[in-house]
């Protein structure tokens, strides 16, 4: 009877391990550290400072109070529409 | 669009922290130049794997039609061979997994790897031959798979020795040039769609070529079949499309990730208990009931990464939905990250015994897998590509009427298509498990349900030649975009929360 498979458990351990590993490195070297700083680095020099026209009034003044007096974005995204 | 914006104000209120924070972070904000450097170095791979990519795109849309009106009319182009079922629904499945869906991937983590990793794409030839070389192979596999060389295992059915080993090469030249730009990024950290990214390419490479080692035999090849199928899913098509949709939704709606946290979570989560998923799909099947057990106990885990992925987007966006008037990109970002979390939690209901028990031999799976691979899969490419080629190209998109009507098409067409299965999937299902019913009456059942698919297939084709047509107008056309409205800005969106300027 075919009572298990290795070549699934291998496989498994394959694919699933190394993440493990990946991560302890991760967490020892710091990658993890810095979360603020890594979620916002996708951004570009004053791009939270865009004004966006979606936003209400309140997200506007939030966007400034938290990045800076609000800006027009200069290729005019918005206004070409995306 | 003229809301005046609020004049400056001290900002004396803002916590020590934040002010902190703020100030670190500008210091390694990205200019504007250099993103444009950075797509610059990816451009040649990026557009020479869209352009592939819609090929397939139009290739698996014909097959996957003549699958479809097979369903209705089973007597249709039965004269030759490579026109029956049997070798055209393979054909869809591969030209659209490997053809379109990956292809676009490619273009996708080829322009992302360098902005996130914020330097320019290395081995760019490697790239390009790698997309060249995974077409080839692609194209050679489809040509034997028409004319009756199978390997016989779903999602496998390439030919392992003609085929494969091209795709296996092709895949890891862009892993190549990938892993390559993140060994040469300019900042310490890694943004989460480094991670979703990076990883899949080696992931890829594993468990496609074990999956194609002709060594299993029996019931352990259905295993390893399903290992790699179900992996190619998770480790494969879902990570690269995640971490496009981590990159679009703060992009386009202007704030970080609602928690950089879930979203490790969220990535960490899959990457631990994806791979002792495969064995959900053979429910039922002669397999030792522990790999069973283990794979329906994983399945229901996953919650854990799906949730996390779900709250995340999620709050990322809420109270902004409006933007999405603005910019299909992120209409379709939106959707396509619904979808995932509405497949995923469909996926775990039918992981459990008793549901699969009823849904398996059904349409309610093909339901299943069109609401992961199109609306979720699908969407989010045709998102990247809204965002994408006009940054690559330098030009927008000519007409807002266009885009809509794509949108419009492809996505409604795909709800009535999931819809329509999903029902007719639990009815057939249902009646085949009555044993006072003879089977002919569950196939009479679901025959007005798959003509609605049918009707749906005609709808989602439009769909797709009005966005290819648009493709080859934004590239060839010299007229620039001069559009007074983005294409949904008439609509009034139903998820704004009141008093929003939207
Ligand atoms: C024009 C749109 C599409 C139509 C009309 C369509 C139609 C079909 C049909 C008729 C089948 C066979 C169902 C069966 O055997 O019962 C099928 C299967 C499949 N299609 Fe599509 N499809 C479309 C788009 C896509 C896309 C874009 C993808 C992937 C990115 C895809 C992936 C698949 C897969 C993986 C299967 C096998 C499903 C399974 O075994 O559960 N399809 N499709
Ligand atoms: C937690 C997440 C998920 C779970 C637990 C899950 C569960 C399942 C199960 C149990 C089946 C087998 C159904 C059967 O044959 O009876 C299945 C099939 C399938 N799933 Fe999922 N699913 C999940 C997420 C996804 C996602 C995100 C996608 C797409 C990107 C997807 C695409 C598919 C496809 C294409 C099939 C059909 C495979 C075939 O028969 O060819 N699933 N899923």
């Amino acid at each position: 009877m075919f009572a298990d498979s290795i070549a699934i458990i291998a496989l498994s351990l394959i694919i699933g391990l190394p993440p493990l590993i990946f991560l302890l490195i991760g967490v020892r070297h710091g990658y993890f550290d810095h979360v603020d700083e890594a979620s916002r680095s996708i951004f570009e020099e004053n791009e939270l400072r865009y004004h966006r026209p979606w936003e209400s009034q309140s997200q506007m003044q939030s966007r400034l109070d938290h990045h800076g007096p609000l800006l027009s974005n200069p290729t005019t995204e918005w206004e070409r529409w995306l | 669009m003229s809301s005046p914006l609020p004049s400056a104000t001290n900002k004396q209120g803002q916590s020590e922290t934040q002010q902190a924070s703020t100030l670190h972070h500008s210091e390694v904000r990205i200019r504007p130049e250099e993103v444009r450097a950075y797509d610059d170095s990816s451009r040649k791979p990026v557009l020479l794997a869209f352009f592939l990519a819609l090929v397939w795109l139009l290739v698996g849309t014909v097959l996957g039609d003549l699958s479809s009106f097979k369903f209705d009319r089973p007597d249709l182009l039965t004269e030759q061979a490579y026109l029956t079922f049997g070798r055209l629904r393979p054909a869809h499945l591969n030209v659209m997994v490997y053809g379109w869906a990956s292809t676009a991937m490619f273009a996708v983590s080829l322009w992302l790897m360098p902005r996130l990793c914020r330097t320019t794409l290395r081995w760019q030839f490697a790239a390009v031959s790698g997309i060249l070389v995974w077409t080839l192979g692609l194209g050679i596999g489809l040509v034997l798979l028409l004319a009756g060389v199978s390997d016989g295992l779903e999602w496998l059915e390439l030919d392992r020795y003609w085929a494969d080993p091209l795709l296996v090469l092709g895949a890891s030249l862009v892993g190549a040039s990938i892993w390559k730009t993140l060994g040469a990024r300019q900042v310490q950290h890694l943004y989460v769609s480094v991670w979703y990214i990076a990883a899949s390419y080696p992931w890829f490479a594993i468990i496609f070529i074990a999956g194609n080692l002709p060594i299993f035999k029996g019931v352990e090849s259905a295993a390893v079949n399903w290992f790699y199928a179900h992996n190619a899913l998770g480790l494969w098509l879902t990570t690269v499309n995640l971490g496009l949709i981590y990159y679009l939704l703060p992009k386009i709606i202007g704030r970080p990730i609602y928690s950089y946290w879930l979203s490790l979570v969220g990535f960490w989560g899959l990457a631990l208990f994806y791979a002792l998923n495969g064995m959900h799909h053979l429910i039922g099947g002669p397999l030792p009931s522990w790999m069973i057990a283990t794979s329906i106990t994983a399945s229901i885990m996953m919650i854990i990464p799906v949730v996390a992925v779900g709250i995340n987007q999620h709050m990322t966006v809420v109270g902004r939905f409006g933007a999405m008037r603005y910019s299909p990109a992120l209409t379709l970002a939106v959707i396509a990250a619904m979808s995932y979390t509405a497949v995923s939690l469909q996926g775990i209901l039918t992981a459990l015994a008793s549901v699969n028990r009823i849904t398996h031999f059904t349409h309610w799976t093909i339901a299943h897998s069109h609401l992961g691979l199109y609306m979720f899969v699908t969407l989010s490419l045709f998102g990247g590509m809204y965002y994408i080629l006009p940054r690559v190209l330098g030009r927008e998109w000519p007409s807002p009427r266009l885009i809509r009507a794509h949108i419009l098409l492809a996505g409604g067409g795909m709800v009535l298509y999931v819809l329509a299965l999903g029902i007719g999937g639990v009815l057939q299902g249902l009646s085949l498990m009555n044993p006072g019913e003879a089977f002919e009456i569950s196939v009479a059942q679901t025959k007005p349900w798959l003509l609605l698919r049918s009707v749906s297939a005609v709808i989602i084709s439009a769909g797709h030649l009005i966005f290819v047509y648009h493709c080859w107008r934004l590239a060839y056309s010299s007229r620039q975009g001069h559009a007074q409205h983005p294409p949904f800005f008439e609509l009034k969106p139903v998820l704004v929360k009141k008093g929003s300027a939207s």
